[in-house]
Order: structure tokens, then sequence, then C-alpha cells
């Protein structure tokens, strides 16, 4: 599969550092818009001047306040002005730790705690419920919100336009601490917790050069240039919407609408028509269902694989036809998207092969938080079906044969996106290494004759969904263990009826307390017990699927039960 | 209230409406996931004329889920 026009308006940008990144782009773009986003009910735009002026204002307010160079946490709603704490931030000496917003309250005072923040940047929907546990956060010394309407009035309390004022004013008088910062390429500037929970997570040191790294590479692997209009809909705490959407786009010129919910999604899809994405597989699979699903309605199923025959035909010949043939189904999604970047987890090979007979070019890719994220994709110029591609520049990936009868092994990572380590976890960061130092993913997969990647399984018990969140097992069987209905249970990821991979209990019941029910009447009861847990779980960590089993669990002889024999 | 809701699902999931009952599970038994019920949620939300708090979405685990929340909040109205 190629692009058949591969050309782009204007090569992207090498930048040397993050604000590098951020003053070369308003150079250059200047009043355009990097982020058009709804607030209060009204489309705004946010551009590129804007986005270097407040970093400025912020990065001097932080110092003014005595928090430059310190650790900034920030959580809530993609909005440019969290994008804008991340520049910030890391363009000060300061280290940012962004945090998911879907996690429980305990959770985001543990994450603060650990990484010893000194200040909170958040969004409207956490008024209020941030002061209201500081005594539980000692480090925080400010709470910042973006939105102030209803929120509490205190001294720790510093509104972010009152930060941009603050900062204004001291640059007007002569405060040039975070101008003149100089950055240090190799120190640590992001935390990025791993997980969802304290005990299991990890917090993922990145630098300046690492991320770096990643911008550039991720530019000149893809085709977009500032033409490139993007619609954001994952959250900005993941490195791969942070590095490859935010931090690329911008480097790049782009312009990204910012997804105002979930609810919107497809809609504002149609509404701004963005001509690329980066989405994870969930949203690809529910698209290919939509357009299906449309096309079964006005039955029309036949004709339109036959189009898709025919159209093929012709783009063997070099003739492309398709953005007339299946303009229909490209404008539920706007009319102009023309390239998907897929990452996170894998993608059905039958669905990228259906958005290319569409005019969609679809590129699977591969990263990891570790790894700043990205590893590898493939490129416009040659994709190859169940490969995530080839590595990209900077980064080098090699095999540990997991024994010598096949090419298959643990996929290893050097090079200039590999982090740092992990934070306070010396014992954690000894492990991720080999000792030659290649960072051990704990995926594992080959590589073919021509250098492309290939993942086939995990070493780790994580689970990887469709929308690409990391699912530790161990934490939602917790919630199971105390119902004494449940004898033993794993959780596991494993694929529904569509193919997506889904969070899936596999339970023995204590038949004892079931005496006399049917296998069907026992199902019933378990699934009345899931449904509780997942009233208590955020929506990304509910139980969709259960299995029961008649027999426990095969066990070794420290009778931890052997998970890798449970089928997906 | 449901037979409404039951036909918005059978429609927009292109499911059997026998399958949709007020015990039914979104994603178990009918194969929804997240995106699609965040859909659905804002074609009921054009429908009832209402608007659901996107934090809520997460608690809907069956259709009855759905109908009560939407009975709620048309009472309130």
């Amino acid at each position: 599969m190629k692009f058949l026009n591969t050309l782009r308006a204007d090569p992207p940008k090498q930048i040397t550092d993050l604000r590098h990144l951020v003053y070369s782009s308003a150079e250059k773009f200047k009043d355009k818009a990097i982020y058009l986003y709804i607030e209060d009910g009204v489309q705004k735009e946010f551009t590129y001047t804007d986005l270097a002026r407040d970093m400025d204002c912020l990065g001097t307010a932080f110092y003014a306040l005595g928090i430059g160079g310190a650790k900034i946490a920030v959580i809530g709603d993609t909005h440019p002005k969290w994008i804008t704490t991340y520049y910030a931030t890391v363009n000060g000496g300061g280290v940012i730790v962004p945090l998911d917003r879907e996690l429980i309250i305990e959770s985001i005072i543990g994450f603060c705690c650990e990484a010893e923040v000194s200040a909170i940047v958040y969004t409207g929907s956490f008024n209020k419920t941030l002061v209201s546990v500081r005594d539980k956060m000692p480090t925080v010394k400010y709470f910042i919100p973006i939105h102030p309407d209803g929120e509490e009035k205190l001294d720790c309390v510093r509104p972010y336009d009152e930060l941009l004022e603050l900062g204004r004013n001291e640059i007007a008088s002569g405060n040039n601490a975070f101008l003149s910062h100089e950055i240090d390429m190799d120190a640590m500037c992001a935390i990025i917790f791993t997980s969802g929970t304290t005990g299991a997570s990890k917090g993922a040191m990145l630098s300046q050069h690492n991320l770096t790294s990643c911008v550039n590479a991720a530019c000149r692997a893809t085709k977009f240039d500032s033409k490139s209009t993007f619609v954001s809909v994952l959250p900005p705490h993941h490195t791969y919407e942070m590095a490859c959407g935010h931090l690329a786009m911008a480097n790049i010129g782009g312009t990204v609408f910012i997804n105002d919910s979930l609810k919107h999604t497809l809609r504002n899809f149609q509404k701004f028509a963005p001509n690329s994405l980066i989405l994870v597989p969930l949203y690809l699979e529910t698209m290919h269902k939509k357009i299906w699903d449309e096309i079964r309605k006005k039955n029309l199923t036949a004709k339109v694989r036959a189009a898709m025959r025919f159209s093929n035909m012709l783009l063997r010949i070099g003739i492309d036809r398709r953005r007339v043939l299946f303009k229909s189904i490209l404008d539920a999604f706007g009319g102009n998207l023309k390239c998907i970047i897929s990452g996170g987890a894998p993608l059905s090979p039958h669905i990228i092969r259906d958005f290319y007979s569409f005019g969609i070019m679809v590129l699977e890719g591969y990263g990891i938080t570790e790894c700043s994220p990205l590893v590898s994709v493939n490129r416009a110029d040659g994709v190859r079906l169940r490969s995530v591609g080839k590595p990209v520049e900077n980064c080098y990936v090699k095999i540990a044969k997991l024994d010598d009868s096949d090419d298959t092994g643990e996929i290893l990572v050097k090079g200039d996106n590999v982090m740092l380590g992990y934070y306070k976890n010396e014992k954690a960061t000894a492990a991720a290494f080999t000792e030659d130092g290649w960072f051990r993913t704990g995926d594992v997969g080959h590589i073919d004759k021509d250098g492309y990647l290939y993942i086939t399984g995990r070493l780790k018990n994580v689970i990887i969904l469709s929308n690409g969140k990391n699912i530790y097992p161990e934490e939602i069987e917790e919630y199971l263990k105390p119902y004494p209905e449940i004898k033993e249970c794993v959780v596991i990821g494993a694929p529904n009826d569509k193919g997506e991979v889904v969070i899936t209990a596999v339970v023995y019941p204590d038949r004892d307390l079931f005496s006399g029910k049917t296998d069907d009447e026992i199902l019933l009861a378990i699934k009345d017990i899931i449904n509780n847990v997942n009233r208590q779980l955020p929506s990304f960590k509910h139980i969709v699927n259960v299995r029961l089993r008649t027999e426990e669990f095969e066990k070794n002889t420290s009778r931890k039960i052997l998970r890798f024999k449970i089928k997906g | 209230m449901f037979d409404e809701i039951k036909k918005i699902l059978a429609e927009e999931l292109q499911v059997n409406e026998d399958l949709i009952t007020m015990d039914a599970e979104l994603a178990n038994d009918l194969g929804v996931n997240s995106i699609e019920l965040a859909d659905l949620v804002m074609t009921c939300e054009d429908k009832f004329n209402i608007e659901i708090n996107e934090d809520d979405i997460g608690k809907f685990i069956t259709v009855g889920d759905i109908v009560n929340y939407m009975e709620a909040l048309k009472d309130e109205k």
C-alpha cells in the first residue's frame, strides 16, 4: 500500500529543544491557529503567537512564585492552557507531571506526593475537589485553576490567568529568569506514571533530549505539514497524544481542533473535517463499524464491495477514484480525511485494508511511554500489514530471542528516545535495562528481513485495550476477591465478537454456595457481582465479559495461578 | 421511555430488538463500546432535548440504567 501523492507543502523543522519548537513555530506560523476549541459553548482560537507569549508569561510567573524549576502536575480536559503549562514547565527547568483525569482522587493524591509536586494546574472539573484534599498533599504550594469560576478563594489558589498577568508584569520589570533559563537536555523534564494506581505504577523520567528526538523523528516519519488539520480526541497525559499529537503538530504548523467531549467525537469529525487523525484502534474499529452499519442500512453492501474491488483494480494501474467513488463514506468524517496514525494497541488488518480502499491511509505504529513513546511506524510510502513499521530515526530495535528455535523474542530498544529511568525506583530501573543498556519493552515480537517490526505478545500481565489504555489485572482482581461466591478469579484481555480486546473476568465460582443452581443461574449471579464492581471502577476499567470455569486454575508450586495458561 | 430508547438502540447499533431488554448489558450483551455509547447518548440528548453529564456515561451498565436516568432527568424538567 502506498500513498499516490506523498509530496508535502513544507518539510518539518529540525528542533534543538522544546523551547526552540515553540519560538520557531511562532516565528514561522505567527497568527495561524494552533488550536481551535469550544469553551462556554463558543468556538475559540489560540494561535502560535499566543502559545509563545503565554508560555513566557506562565514560565516567568512560576519563577516569581518560587516554583521555577519545580515539579508541576497538570490534570483535566484538553485545553490550550493545559498544553501551555507543559511547555512553560519543561522549558523553565521544571518537571511536568501529567495526570490522567479519570484517576480516582486517592491516586491523584498518591502521585502528587510521590512526585513531590509544588503546584497543580487543572481545568474546571477539578475545582474544589483538589483544594479540599490539600492537607493530604503537603508539598503542593499552589493550586492553579484554568477555570476559576466556582473555585475556592484561598491564598494557595492562584488562577491561571492571574499568573499570566503576573508573568507579563514581571517580564516588563526585567525578570528574565525563565527567558534566560538554559535548558539541560539530559535532565529529567517529565514524570509519566505508567498506570492508574500508585502501588503498581512507575514514573518514567523523560528528558528534553528524549522528547525532542521523538518530535523530530515523528515529523520526519510522517507526511504531515502545515496544511494538516487534526481533531485531538486522546487525552494529553498520554505521551502518545502529547508527543506525536501536540508537540509534533506544533512543529509542523498544523491546526488542532480539540474535541470537547467524547459524546461529540463523531460529529466533530464531520464539523471540523480533519485531513489527519492520531487515534487508538477503538476509534478506528468504531468508525469502521459505523461505515458498514450505514451501508447495510441502505442495502448497499454488495454494491460497495464491488466498487471497492473496481477501485482497488484502478489503483494498481495508478488511477485513484476513491474520493469520488466513496465520497458519501468520507463525508461522514468531514470529507477531507486522508491519513490516520494508529497506535497504543494492535489493529485488525481488514480494517486497515477497508480504510485504504475508501481512500484513507492508516499507518500503524508502536510506542511505549518509556521510549517517549515512538519506536516504529509504517511510512506512507510502504505499509506492511500486521507490522508496526520500521524503527524511527535515532531509535534502534533488536530482539532478545526467547529460544533458538525461532526469531521471536523480547523487543529491546536503544536510542535518543529512551527514558532516563523510573523516578526514585532504582530496582525497577535496573530491571528495565539489559546489562549493555537496552531497554526491555516487555513486548514480544520479531523483525523481518526488510527491518519491519511485528508485535506478537507480551511478557507482562498488563492488558492493552483497543482504546490504548493499560489495565493492570491484579488491581481489578482485588475488587472481586471480597466476594465469597468467587473462589478464584483472573482478569485477562480477550477479544469480543468484534475482535476488540476487552476486560474479561475468568471466574471459578464457589459451587458449594450455589448448590442446586444451573450454570446459567451461577453466571447471572456472578454478573450481578461484576456489575456492582463496575460501578466502583472508572469506566475504562469496567469488566465487559465473564467466563465461568468448572475447574480451579492451574498453579505453580507456590500456589500462584499460571496466568499464561489462560487462553485469551 | 423504554420503547423509545429501544428504538434508538436498535437503529443505531443494528441489533435485533429482542435482545434489547431492561436488563441487557450494553457492553456484554449488545457489544457497545465507550465511543458508541457516547454517540448513543448524544442521539438521546437530541431526541429528548436533555443534556447528560459526560461523567455519568460510565455508570450506564444496562439498558435499564439509561432508561432510569432519562426518566429521572425528564421528571426533573
